[in-house]
Order: C-alpha cells, then sequence, then structure tokens
C-alpha cells in the first residue's frame, strides 16, 4: 500500500469533484438570475401596456411563477450541493477502501465492506 | 447583483415569509460573489493567537511522543506525569477558546436555510430530487398556455412570458439531470 499514492488519489478525486459541483452551482444560479430578472421586467412591462394589462388571472399566474422559480432555485442548489458532498464522499471512500482492499486481496485476506454513510 | 434580485422577490412578492427566506439564500451563500468583491464570511475569523497556543502544544505533545517513542514502563509514568499534565491542559485551554470563538451569522443562517428548507418529508425528497418540482412547474406553464390559448389566443406579447417560464423550470431540471451522471 502506497500512502503517496492515497493522498494524491484523495487530492485529485475531491479537487475535480468539489470544482466540478461548484461550477455547476456557480453557473446554473448565475444564469437562473439573469432569467428571472428578465421574467421580472417583461412581467411588469406587459401588465402596464400590454397583453397582462387587462389579463388579472395570468398575471397572478406569472407573479406566483416567479415566487415558485425562486423556490425551486433553492431545492435546485440544494439538490447539487447534496450531490457534490456524495461525490466528495464517494471519491475519498473509493481511493481509501480501494487501496486497503487492494492490500488485504494481496495478502489473500477478505476485503473489507465499504462504509456506510452516517 | 444578487441582493438586488432578492430585493425584487421580496418587493414584488411581499406576501410570502417563505419566499423571503428563500430569496435570502442565494445573498447568504456568498453568491453576490459572482458579479462584486464580497467578504461573507461562513466560518471563524483566523486567530493568530489561538494559532499560536496550537502549535506551542501541538510541540508539546509532539516532545511527549518523542520521549516515549522508544516504549516507556509503567514504573517510567511518574517521570512523565507533568509532561501529560502540560499536554492536557494546554489542549483543554485551546479547546475553550475553540469552542467560544464566535461564530459567523451568516454560516449559522446557510446552515438553518438548508435545515429548514429540508426539514419536511416532502421537501427532504425535493432537496435530493429537485427535479420533481420543476417538472410540475414545467406542467403548470404548459398547462396554463394551453388554456390561456383555447380561451383567449394567444397575445404575442404573452408568448415570450410563457417560453421564458417554461425554459427557466427546465434549465433546472437539465442542469441537475446531467449532474446525475457520476
Amino acid at each position: 500500500m502506497n500512502r503517496d499514492e492515497i493522498v494524491s488519489g484523495i487530492a485529485s478525486a475531491l479537487k475535480g469533484e468539489l470544482k466540478s459541483g461548484w461550477n455547476t452551482v456557480r453557473s446554473l444560479v448565475q444564469e437562473q438570475s439573469e432569467a428571472i430578472a428578465t421574467q421580472t421586467v417583461m412581467v411588469t412591462k406587459e401588465r402596464v401596456s400590454g397583453s397582462l394589462r387587462d389579463n388579472d388571472q395570468l398575471y397572478h399566474f406569472f407573479m406566483k411563477q416567479l415566487e415558485k422559480h425562486a423556490q425551486n432555485l433553492a431545492f435546485s442548489v440544494a439538490n447539487l450541493t447534496i450531490l457534490t458532498a456524495e461525490k466528495a464522499w464517494n471519491a475519498i471512500v473509493d481511493v481509501i477502501w480501494g487501496e486497503i482492499n487492494k492490500a488485504l486481496a494481496a495478502a489473500g485476506m477478505g476485503k473489507l465492506p465499504m462504509p456506510a454513510f452516517g | 447583483m444578487w441582493r438586488q434580485f432578492s430585493f425584487i422577490f421580496i418587493a414584488v412578492l411581499p406576501g410570502s415569509h417563505a419566499l423571503k427566506s428563500i430569496a435570502r439564500l442565494p445573498a447568504v451563500m456568498g453568491l453576490a460573489c459572482l458579479l462584486a468583491a464580497c467578504a461573507v464570511k461562513f466560518v471563524p475569523d483566523y486567530d493568530e493567537h489561538l494559532f499560536t497556543q496550537l502549535n506551542e502544544q501541538n510541540q508539546a505533545a509532539l516532545v511527549l511522543f518523542s520521549s516515549v517513542s522508544a516504549g516507556s514502563s509503567r514504573a517510567d509514568y511518574r517521570k512523565f506525569k507533568a509532561s501529560y499534565d502540560k499536554v492536557i491542559g494546554g489542549m483543554e485551554a485551546v479547546r475553550s477558546v475553540i469552542e467560544a470563538r464566535t461564530i459567523p451569522v451568516s454560516g449559522v443562517k446557510l446552515t438553518k436555510l438548508l435545515v429548514d428548507l429540508c426539514k419536511t418529508e416532502a421537501s427532504m425528497a425535493d432537496c435530493v430530487n429537485s427535479s420533481s418540482r420543476n417538472i410540475r412547474q414545467v406542467l403548470d406553464t404548459l398547462n396554463t398556455m394551453r388554456d390561456q390559448h383555447r380561451q383567449r389566443g394567444l397575445d404575442a406579447g404573452g408568448v415570450p412570458l410563457f417560453k421564458n417560464d417554461y425554459e427557466m423550470a427546465m434549465h433546472r431540471i437539465l442542469v441537475v439531470e446531467a449532474a446525475l451522471k457520476r
């Protein structure tokens, strides 16, 4: 079992997972923020002088949708954050238990099961 | 910029307490950093005095380990008692400093928001399967557009509202579903 290989394996696995996870969240939030801002402006404009001026029902629908977009974006961010945590956990466990089991197998011993989270 | 968007959400939808909390989430998370400099903190400040104490106590502990590295009999314990007292007492002092230091409000809020967001049985599922909420929103948009079309027709100015509305929810689904490939 090579200690340096374990260290570099964990470091590279984590670096990749965390960077990728954060980039996904960041670009999602950035693009969604622009879209929500655009929709806010468009709905207001249509309410003041466009197709929503005499359509209360549809105006209220779009306002409710804005609320849902904000809520659902939060859930999507939470989802991606949990996914990133999952990937980080699996990356670490794969490297460490992979090396342990490799060494145990070489010694003719049985494998250790992967640890459960929590 | 996120503070501005949060303000927009709060301003246009004043009745929703949940929305206010959720609208604060990106700001709390420091996503304001996207387009502007920011200094949000989720974890405690660096404490030079604490760091110095830690190094001193660490050094004392390593000296103790070194002094018994060749093994030490039970009879020899008396020789090391003072060292144990010094190391353990010093570490206890460091622990009390660590536990007493100020925790940033933003970090506590972020934790609370995530806990609040995912605390009910239904929202727990949504926190790990957000596409469920988003696909329902896609369907709300399409159903409303169809009903509008059928009842009043579609105005050229209204179609982009439906399209943008649809695209926002679909975008979230596509991003999350693509991320699930692992």
